[in-house]
C-alpha cells in the first residue's frame, strides 16, 4: 500500500517536530532554575573548597540536589518526584 | 602532632595548626575559630584576641582571689559573667553585666537561681529519627564548636546520637531553662535526609507530656507544597494528627537548591491550604525564611527569591485568619558568615538582608498577623558581633512591635540553648543605636516585659496556652521539674570544662 503524499508530509512534519530543540527543551525541568542556573549550583556546592566559607557546602547535600537538577535542566533526564512518606 | 580520622586538611595544612585542646584558651565565649578538620580554620581576629586576652587577665584575677585555678573559675557562673564583660569591653556595651557580678560568686549564683523559673518557650526544636544516617548533619555542631557558641558544645560526643531525642531532652529541660518547646522537621529532596515523620513528632509530644503529667512539648506538622500528595498530609493532619500549627520551607530543602520551593502568595497552590487551615482552626504556619550563604545568588541561582520574604506581604493580607511565623526572622547571613560586614551596612544604611524586608512588613502591608522567630540568627550573630545582634533583635522589636518576636533556638543542633538564652537575658541596645534609629523601646533587664513577651508569652498567645499555667508553679511541680531537680542535686550542672576538640590556627610569631 502506498502512502499518500498528505499524510507523508504530516508524519515527516510530526517527526521533525518531536527532535526539534523546541520539544526537548519541554521534556527538561527548571523548576530548580534552568540550565545556566543550576550548573552554577554545582559549581558551588559541589566545590569542596567552598566549605572553608560555608557550613552548607560541608553538610554535604547540596552538591547531590546540584547534579541532580543539572541532570534535569541541562539534559532532560528527569527523577520522579518522591511522596513525603516514611516507612512505618 | 597526630592526625585524627576524619581530618582532611593536607601535610602542609596540619603544619599550620595546633590540636585546640592543647593551645587554645578555655573560654565560655568565643574567642577563635575552631576547626573541625574538615576545613581550615580562620585566624583568630583582633578583637576576638583582645576578648581573650581581657577573660584571662580578669579571670585570673578573680580566680587567685577564689583559690582557684582559672579553668575552674571559668565553669563557674561569675566565670560566664566574666566573659561577657570581656565582650563588652571589646564589641562595647552590649551585654548587661557587672564586675560585680563577675566577681562574686554568690551573686552570680543568686542572679541564675532568680531566672531559672522565667517561662521560656522554644518555638523552633529538632531531633532526627534513630535510623537516620547523614553524618553531614553534624556539620552545624560542628560549626557551633568552631564559633563556641555554646561552652558546653563537647561534653555530648561528635555522633548522630547527640541529635536524637534522649539528648535532645536532657540539653534542653535539664541543662536549660526552656519550660516548653515546639518540635518541628524538614523535608528534604534526598529523602534520606527527612529529620522525622509528622506520627513521631506527634508520638514524641504525648510521650514526654505524659511522662511529665504537664504539656511541655507541641508539634508541628510538616506540609511539602508541591510534592505529589502533600494536600493528603495536610487532610491527615486536621484529622488525626492535630498539630498546634504548620511547618514548611518555600526553599523546598533548608540545605540545597530544590525543585520543589514555592511561594507563600502561589493562589492556585497555597490559598485552598489557608482556607482548610483556618476552616480547621490550625490557622498557624511556620516558614522556613532567609540563612543563605554569602553567594547565593550562585549556589541557590533560580531559587534563592524564594528564601526571601517578597511573598509574605501579600498571603498575609489575603489571609488575615493565618498566622505567619518566619523563622530565623528571613535572616540572610547563614551562621554569621561575615558579622562585620553586615554590622557595617546597618550602620550605613539601617539595612540588614532579608530581616529588614521582614521587619517592614507589617506596617507596608497593614497586617498584624506576621511573627519574626531567631533561631540560629540569635545564636550565630550573638557571639561573633553582639552588636550586630543588638541591632538585629532591635529593629525586629521596634518596627514589628516586641508582642510579633518569637524564641527559637533551632536546638538541638547547637547543644543546649542555655548559653543564647543567657545572652539574650543580658541584650541591650546601646545607646547610640537607639538614638541614631529613633528606636524607644529598649529590650531592658532579664526578666523585662519585653524580654518576657519574646522569650515565651508571644508564642503562648500564639498558641492559646493558658497564662496562669504558663506562668504559675506546673513548671515546677511536674514529673520532669523533679528529675531536674535530682539531676542539679547530683551535679548535673556543674563541670563545665569549656574546651574546644579540633584545630586552630598556629600563633605566628611577627
Amino acid at each position: 500500500m502506498r502512502m499518500s503524499g498528505r499524510l507523508f508530509t504530516l508524519l515527516a512534519v510530526l517527526i521533525t517536530s518531536s527532535l526539534s530543540p523546541l520539544a526537548l527543551a519541554q521534556s527538561k525541568d527548571e523548576r530548580a532554575g534552568n540550565c545556566d542556573d543550576a550548573k552554577k549550583q554545582m559549581d558551588y556546592f559541589c566545590n569542596e573548597q567552598n566549605s572553608a566559607n560555608d557550613t552548607m557546602v560541608a553538610v554535604g547535600t547540596a552538591c547531590r540536589n546540584a547534579k541532580l537538577n543539572v541532570a534535569a535542566a541541562c539534559e532532560g533526564k528527569v527523577e520522579e518526584d518522591k511522596a513525603y512518606k516514611f516507612d512505618k | 602532632m597526630q592526625r585524627h580520622i576524619g581530618v582532611h586538611m593536607s601535610d602542609d595544612e596540619m603544619k599550620m595548626v595546633d590540636a585546640a585542646d592543647e593551645v587554645a584558651f578555655h573560654s565560655p565565649v568565643p574567642t577563635q575559630m575552631v576547626s573541625n578538620g574538615e576545613y581550615n580554620p580562620i585566624p583568630q581576629t583582633e578583637k576576638q584576641a583582645q576578648v581573650e586576652g581581657l577573660i584571662k587577665e580578669m579571670a585570673d584575677v578573680q580566680a587567685k582571689r577564689h583559690g582557684m585555678d582559672r579553668r575552674t573559675f571559668l565553669a563557674t557562673n561569675a566565670g560566664m559573667a566574666t566573659a561577657f564583660l570581656a565582650m563588652n569591653k571589646v564589641f562595647g556595651p552590649v551585654f548587661d553585666v557587672t564586675e560585680a557580678e563577675a566577681g562574686d560568686m554568690e551573686m552570680s549564683d543568686y542572679r541564675r537561681a532568680q531566672l531559672a523559673n522565667q517561662f521560656i518557650f522554644d518555638d523552633q526544636t529538632h531531633f532526627i529519627r534513630d535510623d537516620f544516617k547523614q553524618e553531614g548533619l553534624l556539620g552545624l555542631t560542628k560549626w557551633a564548636v568552631g564559633a563556641k557558641v555554646n561552652p558546653r558544645i563537647n561534653e555530648a560526643p561528635m555522633t548522630l546520637a547527640r541529635y536524637k531525642m534522649d539528648n535532645y531532652l536532657k540539653e534542653i529541660f535539664l541543662d536549660s531553662d526552656t519550660k516548653m518547646s515546639l518540635l518541628s522537621g524538614a523535608p528534604f529532596d534526598d529523602p534520606s535526609w527527612w529529620l522525622l515523620s509528622n506520627d513521631a513528632i506527634q508520638n514524641a509530644c504525648r510521650a514526654v507530656n505524659k511522662m511529665a503529667g504537664s504539656t511541655r512539648m507541641l508539634g508541628h506538622t510538616v506540609i511539602t507544597p508541591k510534592y505529589p500528595n502533600w494536600m493528603d498530609e495536610v487532610d491527615r493532619g486536621i484529622e488525626t494528627l492535630k498539630p498546634v500549627s504548620w511547618k514548611s520551607y518555600t526553599i523546598g530543602d533548608p540545605f540545597g537548591p530544590s525543585k520543589y520551593a514555592w511561594r507563600l502568595d502561589d493562589e492556585k497552590l497555597m490559598y485552598p491550604f489557608y482556607e482548610k487551615a483556618i476552616k480547621s482552626g490550625i490557622n498557624t504556619i511556620c516558614i522556613h525564611k532567609g540563612l543563605m550563604p554569602r553567594d547565593y545568588e550562585k549556589a541557590f541561582a533560580g531559587t534563592w527569591e524564594n528564601a526571601t520574604v517578597a511573598d509574605l506581604g501579600k498571603a498575609a493580607k489575603d489571609w488575615p485568619g493565618m498566622n505567619f511565623v518566619i523563622y530565623h526572622s528571613a535572616l540572610r547571613p547563614w551562621l554569621a558568615d561575615a558579622p562585620d560586614r553586615e554590622m557595617a551596612e546597618f550602620d550605613k544604611n539601617s539595612y540588614i538582608q532579608w530581616s529588614t524586608d521582614l521587619a517592614r512588613i507589617p506596617e507596608k502591608f497593614g497586617v498584624t498577623n506576621v511573627y519574626a522567630e531567631v533561631g540560629t540568627s540569635f545564636a550565630s550573630t550573638a557571639v561573633t558581633n553582639p552588636r550586630f545582634a543588638a541591632a538585629f533583635i532591635g529593629q525586629l522589636v521596634n518596627l514589628m512591635g516586641p508582642e510579633r518576636v518569637v524564641w527559637g533556638t533551632d536546638s538541638v543542633w547547637y547543644g543546649s540553648p542555655q548559653w543564647q538564652i543567657e545572652a539574650l537575658r543580658r541584650l541591650e541596645i546601646p545607646d547610640d543605636m537607639m538614638k541614631k534609629q529613633g528606636w524607644k523601646t529598649r529590650l531592658g533587664g532579664a526578666n523585662s516585659e519585653v524580654k518576657q513577651k519574646i522569650f515565651g508569652l508571644n508564642a503562648a498567645h500564639l498558641y492559646g496556652l493558658d497564662m496562669k499555667v504558663a506562668q504559675g508553679p506546673a513548671f515546677t511541680a511536674d514529673k520532669l521539674a523533679a528529675i531536674k531537680a535530682e539531676y542539679l542535686a547530683m551535679g548535673g550542672d556543674t563541670g563545665r570544662s569549656n574546651a574546644a576538640y579540633g584545630y586552630v590556627a598556629k600563633k605566628t610569631t611577627a
